[in-house]
């Protein structure tokens, strides 16, 4: 192509250039969202029964209960971190160190929590309706950090939007369901795997296509 | 790796100018982007290896560059960021040539060539102007400025306001229809 070009182009930008309000650092926004998802977390409790009163003996005596929430704990850590770092230029190391949690995190909820629960035979799960009951309960608790991360993401400048909008639901959703893992009365393999673990991944695969197709509509036209 | 002291210095500059560019000093911005191009020159070329398609890819850098320089925060190091968002241009670029056997080119529109087009609408040969002047609005905008104005896609794309992808993607179907019309109109 023509070199000249890139000059002419250069001189264009420079003519177009307007002053911009910069993002946010990455650790405000991690802040942010850790007390959006503080006050998500203190009101589902609070609109709850409480934390179950089994917790404390189903930690100690349910390895699957227990890795089913450590890979809650650190989908919430690893999806947040890794959609903050994927929408900020030469973070990548953020995004990476996300991803790493994010699939240790996926490991322990989705593989080794059921495999766990299923080899310890932890019960009969309730009807499917309280599946469906836990799965919003997780979506409505993640919501507003959700939305937070959201907000960062489409004002940044991701690579790859989607992925990175997918990451930062998943990540906050995984949050609210771990309230809803540590509040919600009941046990049993398939009611742990479909109300509380896959409810992040659901809520990224279901969400994260809608908000990029609005993105694309406010974005430039095309 | 080490840096050179030369780096440091050209690193502190660039940061600098970055921090003004984005309050909006046009000249800041201007010298920081003609400073880098070469630089980003070879950062494309080596990772490319295709000279024809790099100046594309430095073009749609820019503009990336452009649309996010409020992501960048001046007191962390400017290189990673310019770096990164060249990165993905040239991903982008090769996924695309992967994607599409051959690129879509002017040649392949059986189109007087540039020298037979002039600059001015009022030159073109009136089945040419009238073929062109009945193409939808944006589809005429993608031609003119890729074939009457010979800018470059990336270019052509920013004065539409459109990504170069969507620019192509205009100028393939005005090309298309401009090839259906000038050839009912010659039969």
């Amino acid at each position: 192509m023509r070199p000249e070009a890139s000059e002419r182009l250069i001189q264009d930008l420079a003519r177009d250039v307007q002053p911009v309000i910069r993002v946010p650092r990455l650790r405000v926004v991690g802040g942010l969202v850790a007390m959006v998802g503080a006050a998500a977390v203190a009101l589902t409790v609070l609109a709850s029964e409480g934390l179950r009163e089994n917790l404390g003996s189903l930690l100690r005596t349910t390895p699957g209960f227990t890795a089913t929430l450590a890979g809650l704990v650190l989908g919430a850590l690893g999806g947040v971190a890794a959609a903050l770092g994927a929408s900020i230029p030469g973070r990548a190391g953020v995004e990476r160190g996300g991803l790493t949690l994010l699939a240790v995190a996926a490991l322990l909820a989705l593989v080794a929590g059921p495999l766990l629960l299923l080899w310890q035979a932890s019960g009969a799960s309730p009807p499917f309706a309280r599946d469906l009951d836990c799965l919003r309960g997780a979506w409505l608790t993640g919501f507003a950090p959700a939305a937070v991360v959201a907000w960062f993401v489409v004002r940044a400048a991701p690579h790859r939007p989607g992925l990175a909008l997918g990451l930062g639901i998943a990540g906050a959703v995984a949050l609210g369901a771990l309230v809803r893992a540590t509040t919600c009365p009941f046990a049993g393999t398939r009611h742990l795997l479909l109300g509380h673990a896959m409810a992040p991944l659901l809520a990224a695969v279901v969400v994260a296509p809608i908000l990029v197709w609005l993105r694309r509509r406010r974005g430039p036209r095309s | 790796m080490g840096t050179k002291p030369g780096d440091e210095a050209r690193e502190a500059r660039w940061r600098g100018w970055m921090a003004s560019a984005q309050e909006g000093d046009a000249q800041a911005y201007e010298r920081l982007l003609r400073e880098l191009l070469p630089v980003l020159r070879a950062f494309v070329a080596r990772r490319l290896g295709d000279p024809t398609a790099a100046e594309d890819v430095v073009q749609t850098t820019l503009l990336s560059i452009h649309r996010a320089r409020h992501t960048y925060r001046p007191e962390r190091p400017f290189g990673p960021w310019w770096r990164a968002i060249a990165r993905h241009a040239v991903i982008d670029a090769a996924r695309a040539r992967a994607r599409r056997p051959r690129e879509v080119s002017l040649e392949d529109f059986e189109l007087p060539s540039r020298d037979e087009l002039p600059g001015e609408r009022e030159e073109l040969s009136p089945d040419l102007a009238r073929a062109l002047a009945e193409l939808p609005p944006r589809q005429r905008e993608a031609v003119e400025l890729l074939h009457v104005h010979g800018l470059s896609v990336a270019e052509a794309a920013h004065r539409a306001g459109v990504t170069p992808g969507a620019l192509k993607v205009r100028a393939h179907r005005g090309y298309r229809a401009l090839r259906l019309r000038l050839g009912k109109a010659t039969r």
